[in-house]
Order: structure tokens, then C-alpha cells, then sequence
């Protein structure tokens, strides 16, 4: 695998100069981008990295192309720059899986805890990708109905619509190193890139009963950054 | 089953503006002078939100919410703090909160965030 590259677009070439700068600095391989569409254009998502992207500019904003990246399933990490304190757009961001959301004027040591973050992120998805066998022997542990679950949540459905499908209560919990979003993981899901996702090939086609799941772990193989889903069903009740 | 909205604050003028802002959303609302107290009494199979104050006192919003998701708890945490908190914000939606209010707010836009919230 080839050295990770830091990404970086941005409309205002004196920002995309310093932070390009910057990061060569501490030794990390830098590619520069005047607009999202010059990205998007030569966007390969083998390659290993992360992105550091502009909220304002011109034509597609940085939060519309990473809407489109999430959309497309790619799993680059993004660190976002502004130079306007939006919380709103901050929190969005966040949400829809960015890494940060710095705040210009920026510390450089802030932007650069980012950016490496970003970048273990990204190494730590990969090494999850090159491991199919230790994906395989945990879909393997997985209960049909635990793998049913994984399924709805991979293909965007809310957990609360998922335990309606599924004629189960339930009770939800994020992990460590994802923002825990509440009750919902349809966030998780549509992120997911179907292409990766090889499970529903493997698997039986699930059966529906009214039992309660248990627990389901989800390592992140089809998501873009290492996350834990945790379902649970209240009461416990043991797996079918 | 209804989904419960907990609103820890501990000003009694914060808690009544909000409860009445919920009052006629189908939610239960129920209402904590500090997070000790709403921890003792929140029952395990609740499912809703919590909101808090950015300056929570006691044991801070991480340690809230480090010990709704000890518990698994299916509760999401809007914070409601000051705009010029942005750093402060953008870091608790990293480490787990659903969302960050800013006051001033309305209570539309508090109804249309706690909806959000509870997956409405």
C-alpha cells in the first residue's frame, strides 16, 4: 500500500498553499485542489488518505461533496475549514461522519491532530478491509436474526423501523470511537458501500420470528470508520 | 409507547420554558434539578432524549454521557448552550451528543430539534 496522501481543496489558493505547506512539513504527502469537481475528477478510492475541505466555495460546497462522497460510499475521512462559525453546518458535518470541523483562524498543531486522526482512521479501515477472514468468522457468530439486523442496518433503515420489521423492542447504543448517535444508525447505513458489503451473499435468507435479539456487534467492514453498533433488546432474552 | 423527553436544568425558570414548549407533543416530559438525580430515576427501557445546559454543573456532560451509553441507555442528548461555543459544540457531537442548541432559540425550532431527536 502506498503512502497516505492529505487531500486538500480549497477555492482560496492562499489556504490551500499553508495547509499544503504544512503538511509536508511534518513529512505527509500533500495534493492540492482548487474545487471540488478538480477532486471529484481524479478522486480514487483506493488510495490511501485522508481530506481536508473548504466549507465555502464556489459550485459544490464542501458539505455537498461530502454528501456525495457518503453517497457514493466512499470512506475518505474529512476534516473541514471554515472560515465561518456555523454551528449548524459544523454539527451537520460531524454527523454525516466528518473526522473535525476546524475553525479558521486555526492552530496548526489542532489542524494537524486532525489530519493524522483522519489519517489513522483511514489506515484502521483499510487493515479491517485486508482482514476478510476475520470479517467473515464474526458474520459467522452472528445469529440469523443478529444477521438480518446487520443487514437493515447496512441498507439505512433506522433502528426504530428496523425493531417495527422485525417485531422487536429495542434499545440502541453507539461505540467508542463513532459519535453515538442516538437511537438512530441509519447514519452508519447509508454510508455503508454495498459494493464492499459481501455479507447478504453469504448468508441464508433470514428468518422472522417475534424473539428478541440479544446483542449484535458490528465491526465496521462495510462502514467507513471503525465502529461499533451495539443492538439490544429489552428484555434480554436469549438469541434464536 | 410514549417516547420522554428528560430536561435536566438546574433553574426552575429553564425547565418550565421548555416543558411548556413540549407540552403539546406526543411525549411524555419529565424534568431533574441536576443529572444525579435524573441517573437515580430514569428506568432502564426509557427511549427519548435528554436535553441539557453546555454548562451542566456536577458531573459534566461527558460524564452523563459516558454513563447513558455505560447503561445503553437509547436516549439522545441535545445540549443547549451559547453560540460562542462553537469549538466547545462541534467537540460534544464528536464525543456522542445528537445535537447542540444555541440559544437564543425558539420553541419551534426546540420542538423541531427534540423530533429529530427521538427519531420522529
Amino acid at each position: 500500500m502506498s503512502d497516505p496522501t492529505v487531500f486538500i481543496v480549497d477555492d482560496d489558493t492562499a489556504v490551500l498553499d499553508s495547509v499544503a505547506e504544512l503538511v509536508t512539513s511534518v513529512g505527509l504527502r500533500a495534493a492540492t485542489f482548487r474545487s471540488a469537481r478538480e477532486f471529484r475528477d481524479s478522486f480514487d478510492p483506493e488510495r490511501p488518505g485522508c481530506l481536508v475541505l473548504d466549507v465555502r466555495m464556489a459550485h459544490i460546497s464542501g458539505p455537498a461533496l461530502q454528501d456525495e462522497l457518503n453517497a457514493s460510499g466512499a470512506r475518505i475521512p474529512i476534516v473541514f475549514i471554515s472560515g465561518h462559525g456555523d454551528v449548524a453546518v459544523a454539527i451537520k458535518t460531524i454527523k454525516a461522519g466528518a473526522v473535525d470541523f476546524v475553525q479558521k483562524p486555526y492552530r496548526e498543531q489542532q489542524l494537524l491532530d486532525s489530519i493524522n486522526e483522519a489519517l489513522r482512521r483511514d489506515a484502521e479501515a483499510r487493515q479491517v478491509d485486508d482482514s476478510g477472514e476475520g470479517f467473515t468468522e464474526r458474520l459467522a457468530a452472528l445469529t440469523e436474526r443478529e444477521r438480518d439486523v446487520l443487514e437493515r442496518v447496512v441498507q439505512g433503515s433506522s433502528s426504530k423501523s428496523i425493531a417495527r420489521a422485525l417485531d422487536i423492542s429495542y434499545r440502541t447504543s453507539g461505540a467508542a470511537s463513532q459519535p453515538h448517535y442516538g437511537k438512530n444508525a441509519s447514519s452508519f447505513g447509508r454510508r455503508a458501500d454495498p459494493a464492499r458489503y459481501r455479507a447478504p451473499q453469504c448468508l441464508n435468507p433470514p428468518r422472522r420470528s417475534a424473539a428478541s435479539i440479544r446483542v449484535v456487534c458490528i465491526s465496521s467492514y462495510c462502514l467507513p470508520t471503525p465502529t461499533e453498533i451495539i443492538l439490544t433488546a429489552t428484555p434480554d432474552v436469549r438469541p434464536g | 409507547m410514549a417516547e420522554t423527553i428528560h430536561v435536566v436544568d438546574p433553574l426552575p425558570d429553564e425547565r418550565r420554558r421548555i416543558v411548556d414548549a413540549l407540552v403539546a407533543e406526543p411525549v411524555v416530559v419529565k424534568s431533574y434539578d441536576d443529572a444525579v438525580q435524573f441517573l437515580d430515576q430514569v428506568a432502564a427501557t426509557t427511549s427519548g432524549c435528554v436535553l441539557v445546559p453546555l454548562d451542566l454543573p456536577g458531573m459534566g456532560l461527558r460524564a452523563l454521557m459516558d454513563e447513558i451509553k455505560r447503561r445503553h441507555l437509547p436516549l439522545a442528548v441535545v445540549v443547549l448552550g451559547r453560540d460562542s461555543e462553537f469549538a466547545v459544540a462541534v467537540e460534544l457531537v464528536r464525543y456522542g451528543a445528537f445535537d447542540f442548541l444555541e440559544h437564543p432559540f425558539s420553541d419551534h425550532h426546540l420542538r423541531s430539534v427534540v423530533r429529530r431527536a427521538i427519531g420522529a
